[in-house]
């Protein structure tokens, strides 16, 4: 599954809303039910799912999804490398 | 919003969720994830039928961080641990404020339950280097007399408990390696801050070991800085959720729900081999060979369990003869047939089994853990008794053990001198049941029994048992009416109008220690019996007859004119349904009893009209009961 795909996944279950599509110009306080712990909470959930673990400065610009994307990939990139 | 459907679907399937017993949630967001999905029908859930048998609980979460992460895991824990949490709501970093304050919204609040959780940032100021021991101990008594303090202010709160985590250590050491060479290390202050603790440890206070948490999944997991420095999260989210299962298996032995007996298979467990194909030489047990050491130590750590008072008990798919062979062929097998106190070998199905098990063992279904290698028997128990706990076991042997601590079974609250001795009664009971076959009349067994027994009204050293006694009886239970250790504690502040007695029972084949407690309160010329209940073991000894001996005469101390009694049925105290009227008590209806909040059956007996019972034990009173 596509990175986009999967992180689509996390968020309808993490927001508890099945319909919810998401795209890389979103922020993620657009979406309805955000708040801070939910935002914990989708650090935790993101970070589970794909094996990875935010620095501080990224998990705190941690808001438009284009960026969580971005982010994402490269760290998939490199703990394939490694 | 959810439409109608949804909600009754997401009800669907919460309430299967929590029937299922053994680790069904996995990973920490997983269940933050059904947390916050629960929260949205929570309110509808508890209106429903399933939820009435929730037992409700009102916690505080006290602690030097956010407890956001960590209240929302135990909700899902709990609901499916039988508790309905409603929980306080409280300020970050306020503990001392909120108990020092008795107006405070944690006062008015009345907790049952006080989670108090320890951080090593909770003590500002460690010794300094190279501090005397003298000087490391008036420390650690200056931190331990602030806990009393606390202890004590909470047991101002009527019927409180305190569950309180002992202190980790944390990832970071000023002193490196150095550490474990000085006593004024930080580690080893707080080794002996824990320590310390527990020797001046109040009554009403459980610890909670996450310290064994943390060396279990290891500080690197167990701490996370950047949960830390961003949300005020004081541990890793996979170390909260592990902390939330446990705290709310400890929460639920609490309220009597515990696992009181191993049932074990043969074959593939506890030895290598099919003993039906291969013959009890060909078994592997070999402590030479990996495998066999293996299946050794595992039978080790069973043992390990039974000496601590969990019962076993076999069911394996066996002919009898069989099945016992390996335990005579192999000497140094360390499990024995005579540690079996249920053996079972036969070819019918081990969920019906398992059912015989607990009949025979007069223990509930939901006590029972099973431990069978063969994952088909595992998914037939789970399907046809949804309360049995499964051990998912691996294929390899090695890890059995690790399975098992990974399942926390047997996570009770307390260690009785009864627990300890109970998994040895069942096999002397075999024995009784053969010397019961050697006399024509149950009177004259009765006799040949020499049965004894010490009465009196309990104190501090007997309240352990007794509490344990009054929250894990659910068949001679009268009104099964839990009260915490705390609660009971508060009992003895008034003899005059409230009184704890206990029973100590043995025999020629052994001793049971306190079977028995009951609570009786004295309402004008009434003596109520608030509680009477007694372990499962002793039924059919007349032991009955001596407890009533006993109300009766704390009744007339109390120049009562009546004692009253009360049956309410649950699914398993069919077995005292009819006590008071054998022992000659009068039905009334609730009306002529005068309390509206009963919905029991009511009973009553004139003193005057009391003959004191004849029995055949021979009784030692501690306390003059007149």
């Amino acid at each position: 599954m596509e990175t986009k795909e999967r992180l689509e996944q996390i968020f309808r279950d993490v927001f508890d809303d099945d319909g919810l599509n998401i795209s890389d110009e979103m922020i993620i306080a657009d979406i309805e039910r955000w708040d801070s712990f939910m935002h914990v909470q989708l650090v935790i959930a993101i970070e589970e799912a794909f094996g990875v673990k935010f620095e501080i400065a990224e998990a705190v610009k941690f808001k438009d999804i284009g960026d969580i994307r971005r982010m994402l990939e490269e760290k998939i990139a490199a703990n394939t490398h490694n | 919003m959810m439409t109608e459907e949804e909600i009754c679907k997401r009800i669907a399937f919460f309430q299967d969720l929590f029937t299922r017993k053994g680790n069904v949630f996995k990973s920490a967001s997983e269940v933050l994830s059904l947390s916050a999905k629960f929260t949205r029908i929570e309110q509808l859930y508890n209106r429903h039928e399933n939820a009435k048998s929730l037992i409700p609980k009102k916690i505080a979460v006290l602690a030097p961080f956010t407890t956001h992460y960590l209240k929302m895991m135990l909700k899902i824990y709990l609901y499916r641990d039988g508790i309905l949490p409603s929980f306080y709501d409280d300020k970050y970093d306020s503990i001392t404020a909120d108990l020092i304050d008795t107006n405070s919204e944690l006062f008015s609040f009345n907790p049952d339950i006080l989670l108090l959780w320890t951080y090593h940032t909770d003590i500002k100021q460690y010794p300094d280097l190279f501090s005397t021991e003298a000087e490391i101990k008036s420390w650690v008594d200056n931190i331990v007399g602030y806990y009393k303090r606390l202890w004590a202010l909470s047991a101002n709160i009527k019927g409180c408990s305190v569950f309180q985590t002992n202190f980790v250590s944390p990832i970071y050491r000023q002193l490196g390696n150095m550490e474990a060479n000085y006593l004024f290390s930080k580690t080893n202050c707080l080794n002996k801050l824990n320590m310390e603790l527990i020797l001046n440890k109040a009554p009403h206070v459980n610890f909670v070991d996450v310290d064994y948490l943390a060396s279990y999944i290891g500080k690197e997991r167990w701490f996370d800085e950047s949960s830390y420095l961003i949300s005020k999260q004081g541990l890793s989210a996979v170390a909260t959720n592990l902390s939330a299962r446990v705290i709310s298996n400890l929460l639920a032995a609490g309220i009597g729900k515990i696992k009181k007996c191993l049932v074990l298979d043969l074959d593939n467990t506890i030895w290598g081999g099919v003993v039906g194909d291969v013959g009890a030489e060909g078994i592997n047990v070999n402590p030479n060979d990996p495998l066999g050491e293996a299946y050794l130590a595992f039978q080790k750590y069973v043992m390990e369990l039974k000496s601590r008072g969990v019962i076993l008990a076999v069911c394996s798919k066996n002919d009898e003869a069989i099945a016992k062979e390996p335990f005579t062929y192999y000497s140094d097998m360390y499990i024995k047939l005579d540690d079996i106190s249920c053996f079972v070998a036969n070819w019918n199905d081990k969920a019906t089994n398992l059912a015989d098990i607990a009949n025979t063992l007069n223990i509930g279904i939901d006590s029972l853990v099973f431990f069978d290698d063969n994952p088909v028997e595992r998914e037939i128990v789970r399907q046809y008794l949804p309360d049995v706990t499964v051990i998912d076991v691996p294929d390899d042997p090695a890890m059995y053990v690790r399975v098992m601590e990974e399942a926390m079974c047997f996570n009770w609250l307390a260690l009785s001198k009864e627990d300890v001795i109970r998994s040895d009664s069942y096999v002397q009971d075999q024995k009784r049941k053969v010397s019961e076959s050697f006399y024509i009349d149950y009177d004259s067994y009765l006799k040949s029994l020499d049965m004894r027994a010490k009465t009196g009204y309990a104190g501090m050293s007997e309240i352990p048992r007794v509490v344990q006694l009054i929250n894990k009886s659910n068949q001679f239970n009268l009104r099964t009416r839990r009260y915490s250790e705390a609660e009971v504690i508060h009992m003895l502040d008034n003899p005059g109008e409230k009184r704890i007695l206990f029973i100590d029972f043995n025999d020629r084949f052994g001793a049971y220690g306190v079977i028995s407690a009951l609570i009786v309160i004295k309402n004008d010329d009434t003596a109520f019996i608030d509680t009477w209940v007694m372990s499962c073991r002793v039924f059919k000894r007349g032991i009955e007859y001596l407890a009533v001996n006993m109300i009766y005469d704390v009744a007339h101390s109390w120049d009562c004119q009546w004692i009253t009694g009360e049956y309410s049925p649950t699914q398993k105290n069919k077995i005292v349904s009819t006590l008071y009227d054998d022992l000659g008590f009068e039905r009334l209806s609730p009306e002529e009893f005068g309390y509206s909040e009963h919905a029991g059956v009511l009973f009553r007996c004139n003193i005057s009209n009391i003959v004191p019972k004849h029995h055949h034990i021979h009784v030692e009173s501690m306390n003059s009961f007149s």
